[in-house]
């Protein structure tokens, strides 16, 4: 990953439980993604015809992309999609199994999305640049 | 390896190599994360020890103790003038670790060592070694992991001497290739941060080179304490540990310094309890209201929650031992 232009996600179980109800962690980290720039696309499904839609409508470049996911399906769909797939560790057991198929990463909570977004793009321009 | 003669060359070397180059003094931290192979491990080691000057423990003419960076952590421990200003220092001093590491550890590797976490060290591709996910939120996260939520990593930090110098309002002084710069000890470890493009505990950065460490001389009336948790009586870090300081007027405490170790990220200063504790008088059951109290924004990972009981059990038996 060299950086993050767009975030695609299916918000029921990443900002929203299943009555629609937002999870505390989501507005302040949509709020800072979007001072960041960093585009925030739902999706209505985590599957790979639906992520390339996205990724297509929005133009986007595929490997700057990453999407959110808590299922091995979702994974699955955002590597045949081209995008990096980032496991939400919503549940620990379930995601140490899904370490196996190797995310892009993981993030416990979306307060870490803005971290995680700045820690990429860091090690991007130090890995180019040699920042000292 | 380099092994240069003065900060100058020190400082110059590190900023030629930037993060492909590390500090190299007592080396039982830096050697084991090479040996381990590490992403994160460095291609050169600049060997400070040849730097004269920063080996000593010393009084300033303001009352004030400091400590040289390449001081062991065994000649602190061992340190009469320690023992008479900073008796809690030199407890926490002499339960680091066992014999054998304190007499190669220094204080300035102690303050900015890396974390223990099983995975980092075991060579998971983690965010410390160059991956994009903690395996210790979602592993076996009983010891070495923050029982205090965290930010992308989940280990704690786990260098017992910040968390007994802050109590006392410590310093450090780093040289920079800008000229000397000095942060308190809260300052320099502040939990999780990106430096220079890694996550690292502290804020040193990689041409940056810790050299002193200065206590401000006790003030009447201080009373502290150390008290510490761990699996075994040597060699392991703290599951728990807790370095407190009274400013006692007479019976009442005009000030508290409340700083758990083991269960955060950082040293956790508790300013709430500290708050709690100020105006109040030493003894009867002023334990029981603040202990409950303690620690109130937990969030425990699934394994670690006896960490936060073990915290607040510190709690209890550090203000009995200082009301004693």
């Amino acid at each position: 990953m060299k950086a993050i232009d767009a975030i695609l996600f299916d918000p029921v179980g990443i900002v929203v439980d299943e009555h629609g109800k937002l999870y505390e962690d989501a507005a302040p980290a949509l709020a800072e993604l979007d001072a960041l720039g960093v585009k925030v696309i739902a999706v209505t499904s985590v599957t790979e015809a639906e992520l390339r839609k996205a990724v297509t409508e929005a133009a986007l470049s595929a490997d700057r992309v990453v999407c959110l996911t808590d299922t091995e399906q979702g994974l699955r769909a955002a590597r045949a999609a081209g995008v990096h797939p980032i496991l939400m560790m919503n549940d620990p057991d379930e995601a140490m199994r899904l370490t196996s198929l190797d995310p892009a990463g993981g993030i416990v909570s979306l307060h870490e999305l803005p971290d995680f977004v700045r820690l990429i793009a860091a090690r991007f321009i130090d890995d180019k640049l040699k920042v000292k | 390896m380099y092994r240069p003669t003065t900060i100058e060359e020190a400082t110059a070397l590190l900023t030629r190599h930037g993060h492909e180059a590390a500090v190299y003094a007592g080396g039982t931290d830096v050697l084991i994360r090479l040996k381990n192979g590490l992403v994160q491990a460095p291609r050169f080691l600049v060997d400070i020890k040849k730097i004269d000057n920063l080996r000593y423990i010393r009084e300033e003419r303001d009352g004030s103790i400091r400590i040289g960076a390449l001081t062991k952590l065994a000649e602190m421990a061992e340190s009469n003038l320690l023992a008479k200003r900073y008796p809690m220092l030199v407890k926490a001093i002499g339960m680091i670790s066992s014999p054998e590491l304190r007499n190669a550890s220094t204080i300035g590797g102690d303050l900015l060592q890396e974390v223990w976490c099983q995975y980092l060290r075991g060579g998971y591709s983690c965010w410390r070694n160059g991956g994009y996910l903690c395996y210790g939120a979602i592993g076996d996260n009983s010891y070495y992991h923050s029982a205090m939520g965290g930010r992308l990593c989940y280990a704690v930090y786990p260098g017992d001497a910040a968390t007994a110098l802050i109590p006392f309002d410590a310093t450090v002084k780093l040289a920079t290739p800008g000229g000397e710069k000095t942060l308190t000890v809260e300052q320099l470890v502040p939990g999780d941060m990106m430096v220079d493009g890694r996550i690292q505990s502290h804020v040193v950065r990689s041409n940056e080179i810790l050299t002193d460490v200065v206590i401000p001389p006790p003030t009447p009336g201080l009373r502290t304490s150390f008290e510490k948790l761990r699996p075994r009586g040597v060699w392991d870090f703290a599951m728990a540990s807790l370095a407190m300081s009274l400013q006692m007027q007479g019976d009442v405490i005009a000030s508290a310094r409340v700083v758990f170790g083991g269960i955060a990220g950082r040293p956790l200063r508790e300013k709430t309890v500290e708050g709690l504790l100020a105006g109040q008088t030493l003894g009867g059951g002023l334990a029981d209201g603040v202990v409950a109290r303690a620690l109130a924004n937990a969030a425990p990972l699934k394994y670690n929650a006896m960490k936060i009981e073990m915290a607040r059990g510190l709690l209890a038996s550090g203000l009995a031992a200082l009301s004693a």
